[in-house]
């Protein structure tokens, strides 16, 4: 059963299952508002949350695929409690973060092992052949080598997977040298999610679509009541409707 | 359906919520956005295989972007707290590349005003906090965009705009610098206070000409033109003898349109001579020392005042002219009489002159009509008839009814002035009578300043300068606030003269689609010429 928060007389869907199901099951289209998480400074595409007209909004509950619902208000009582399962669950992320970053890195070094074994040799052979001209070599030697296996990680990884994503977090935590000892990945590199939806489920009271109320403004206006008659009767004869103001109309009509 | 009982609620369950290796994963993902329609846009649905298949991949891409999350790391992320009862967003760490555009320094503070906030939030570059809960979107769009901060359609607006690329702020009504103020170069000298330089850019080279005509009046307006300051310039030495304005500096200013509009041709002419010569002048006082080019003493300079007049006006040498323009000469004798369109106020000692000097003219007795009156009694009525007749030199006929004839035959000199008085309409502008509305505080307001996007390297948030324009929103959606989303007369005469000379437009809102509109004034033209 699909929920749709309504505040305002405005109804909003914010899960993109939920927006998935409204179109191709039930034909209800509505518009995207919002930014889009992969380009959020563009405006051809947008992305959630969906708006819904007032008429879908009301179809949908009076055909009972949707319920309405106003939009709740953060709870205070909740509050501790999601304040500590919120910090619990970075913490647990961060260590997952940590464990998978390393196993990766395990990964990679294996896979380039011959790799870099390779350059180690060469390496220690140009070092013999220098060994005589510079004694400020030796020391900076060790550190060469270090250098060389960092460059030479970045250069295969770069070429085997083609995404240079995975060095930002090598390069932001320390190399740990031709050793295997696991260093723990830096807090700043930890990866966030920015919850498009509320990450918690929480109560809400059911919407009747059929009063006025605050949230819910529409009832009872005749320029409403029209307007839904008129949705709804194309709706069932299947088309699909959305809104029309750029064409100065009331709704765009296409057959489905 | 639920019953309708107070202890029955719904569940609204959660968003997705991204497991550790799903958020590196997300890493890496493609940073593009695929294009809208594989292959030419379809009109009609003809049921083929191939359509189908086209339609079956723009939707899985859709979805796919749909349910993408953000995903960002901690330390590109600047943490935020919002604060509802100051009704802003204080920054926790130090702001990024945003702060140049966004955001204001309060107390020591980088605050964000919540429209911004929530921008920022879509576009992945802070971390909302609340009550050290982290926000969803959902949660921040809840919780910011409230009846007393910033409704949803304005918000839609703003993001639209930044998305575009401009600068948006919030409208500051006390940065509206009036027409006068500018005029007056006001509002360079309130820039230099704030930049603290106290260097004065010299922008047009009219200000140069002003200095000079400082040593006359105590300040001149810059005129738009340089070509129509040297001749307020000359004037103004011979407008400063007359005893016309208390303020010298209103004269020159209203004397010089006067010239301007009573004078098309000739003034041209004389400007240009004018300008070629005074330019050169002040060119070559600029630099310092070097002799002038012209013999002063061999140009006369057009004279039109009542003392040595000079007003035959040769034609320009060509050279001084740019391309395509014709100078001519002129005898401007015929406009000395109308560049004054003033009586002259004679001082008490020569109207007294004037008036004894008429009334020794001619002898009372040597009038017939005087001489046919016998008695003092009709010499009296006599003097009542032409004293009547003196008031009033119209026909009783034509004026003593109740219809009059419109125009005295005097008066009517032009059709234009003919129709000046038939008018029914009379030409207003959209601003005329605004400062009286100004009380009315309900309806509709102005709501973001919007800068060009070009601006944004040179964008200073202390000193924004003049925006683009203005944006005032409204939408279908607000019905209850009111009748019609289009404004009324009444609230457009107020915004456009809050607006001051900014441009307003009007930001239509209908379920996501956003059109923009304006008001402009316009003059019909006439069909005679003056």
């Amino acid at each position: 059963m699909l929920v749709v928060e309504v505040a305002n007389g405005r109804s909003l869907v914010w899960g993109a299952e939920a927006v998935q199901a409204l179109r191709e099951r039930l034909g209800v289209g509505g518009r995207t508002v919002g930014a889009l998480p992969r380009g959020p400074r563009q405006n051809s595409r947008l992305g959630l949350p969906l708006l819904l007209l007032p008429e879908e909004a009301r179809l949908l509950a009076e055909i009972g695929a949707v319920t309405l619902v106003s939009a709740p208000r953060p709870d205070p009582r909740n509050h501790g409690l999601a304040l500590a399962s919120f910090k619990r669950q970075q913490e647990q992320s961060f260590q997952e973060q940590s464990t998978l970053a390393a196993e990766a890195r395990e990964t990679r070094r294996q896979e380039l092992l011959e790799k870099i074994v390779e350059g180690q040799a060469a390496k220690k052979q140009k070092l013999e052949q220098d060994s005589g001209a510079d004694e400020g070599q030796e020391a900076s030697g060790s550190e060469a080598t270090q250098g060389s296996e960092t460059s030479d990680d970045g250069q295969a990884s770069a070429e085997q997977e083609g995404a240079d994503s995975s060095s930002p977090p090598d390069s932001s935590s320390p190399q740990p040298g031709p050793s295997n000892g696991v260093t723990p990945l830096p807090r700043s590199a930890l990866l966030i999610q920015l919850a498009t939806a509320r990450p918690r489920p929480v109560k809400a009271k059911p919407l009747d679509w059929r009063v006025q109320s605050k949230d819910w403004p529409h009832a009872g206006r005749p320029a409403h009541e029209l307007r839904y008659s008129i949705y709804r009767d194309l709706w069932e004869r299947g088309f699909f409707l959305s809104a029309a103001g750029k064409f100065g109309g009331d709704f765009l009509v296409y057959p489905e | 359906m639920e019953p309708d009982s107070e202890l029955a609620t719904v569940e609204v369950p959660a968003g997705r919520v991204l497991s550790a290796a799903e958020l590196r994963a997300a890493r890496s993902r493609s940073q593009k956005l695929p294009q809208r329609s594989h292959g030419p846009k379809d009109f009609l649905p003809d049921g083929s295989e191939a359509q189908a298949e086209r339609l079956r991949l723009c939707r899985q891409e859709l979805w796919q972007l749909l349910a993408e999350e953000r995903v960002e790391r901690l330390g590109s992320l600047v943490a935020a707290e919002w604060r509802p009862e100051e009704g802003f967003v204080e920054l926790k760490s130090p702001a990024g590349k945003f702060w140049q555009t966004m955001g204001y320094s309060e107390q020591g503070r980088q605050r964000l005003h919540p429209e911004e906030a929530l921008y920022l939030l879509e576009c992945g570059s802070i971390q909302l906090f609340y009550q050290d809960l982290p926000l969803s979107i959902q949660e921040a769009y809840q919780l910011l965009l409230t009846e007393d901060t910033l409704n949803f359609l304005q918000y839609q607006v703003f993001s639209h705009l930044k998305r575009l690329g401009y600068v948006v702020r919030r409208f500051q009504p006390s940065s509206v610098v009036s027409p006068y103020e500018r005029q007056l170069n006001l509002d360079g000298y309130a820039q230099c206070l704030e930049d603290g330089t106290g260097k004065r850019k010299r922008s047009s080279s009219c200000r140069s000409v002003s200095k000079k005509a400082k040593a006359l009046q105590n300040s001149l307006p810059p005129m738009s033109g340089a070509a129509s300051s040297p001749p307020a310039c000359d004037q103004s030495s011979q407008y400063s003898e007359k005893p016309q304005e208390s303020s010298p500096r209103k004269g020159s200013g209203l004397s010089f349109q006067a010239l301007g509009s009573s004078e098309p041709c000739p003034a041209l002419a004389r400007e240009d001579m004018e300008c070629g010569q005074e330019n050169d002048k002040i060119k070559n006082g600029a630099k310092g020392a070097p002799k002038p080019r012209w013999n002063f003493e061999q140009i006369s300079f057009p004279n039109m005042a009542s003392d040595s007049r000079h007003t035959l006006l040769p034609a320009p040498a060509p050279e001084l002219l740019p391309a395509n323009v014709i100078g001519r000469g002129t005898d401007a004798e015929s406009w000395c009489q109308k560049l004054n369109q003033r009586k002259e106020k004679l001082s008490r000692r020569d109207r007294d002159q004037q008036a004894e000097v008429q009334q020794f003219r001619e002898d009372v007795n040597a009038d017939p009509e005087v001489q046919g009156c016998s008695s003092w009694r009709e010499y009296k009525e006599l003097l009542q008839r032409r004293q009547l007749q003196k008031s009033q030199p119209r026909p009783p006929h034509l004026w003593g009814q109740s219809v009059t004839p419109l125009l005295n035959p005097d008066k009517a000199d032009s059709p234009a002035a003919v129709l000046e008085h038939v008018s029914v309409l009379q030409t207003t502008h959209l601003a005329d009578g605004g400062y009286r509305l100004l009380e009315k505080s309900k309806g509709l307001e102005i709501s973001f300043d919007v800068y060009q996007a070009d601006a944004v390297a040179t964008f200073r948030k202390n000193n924004p300068g003049k925006p683009y324009v203005r944006m005032c929103i409204s939408g279908y959606e607000m019905i209850e606030q009111f009748d019609e989303p289009v404004p009324d007369l009444c609230s457009l005469k107020r915004l456009t003269y809050q607006s001051g000379d900014v441009p307003l437009i009007f930001a239509l809102v209908d379920h996501g689609d956003i059109s923009f509109y304006s008001f402009r004034d316009f003059t019909l033209p006439r069909d005679l010429e003056h």
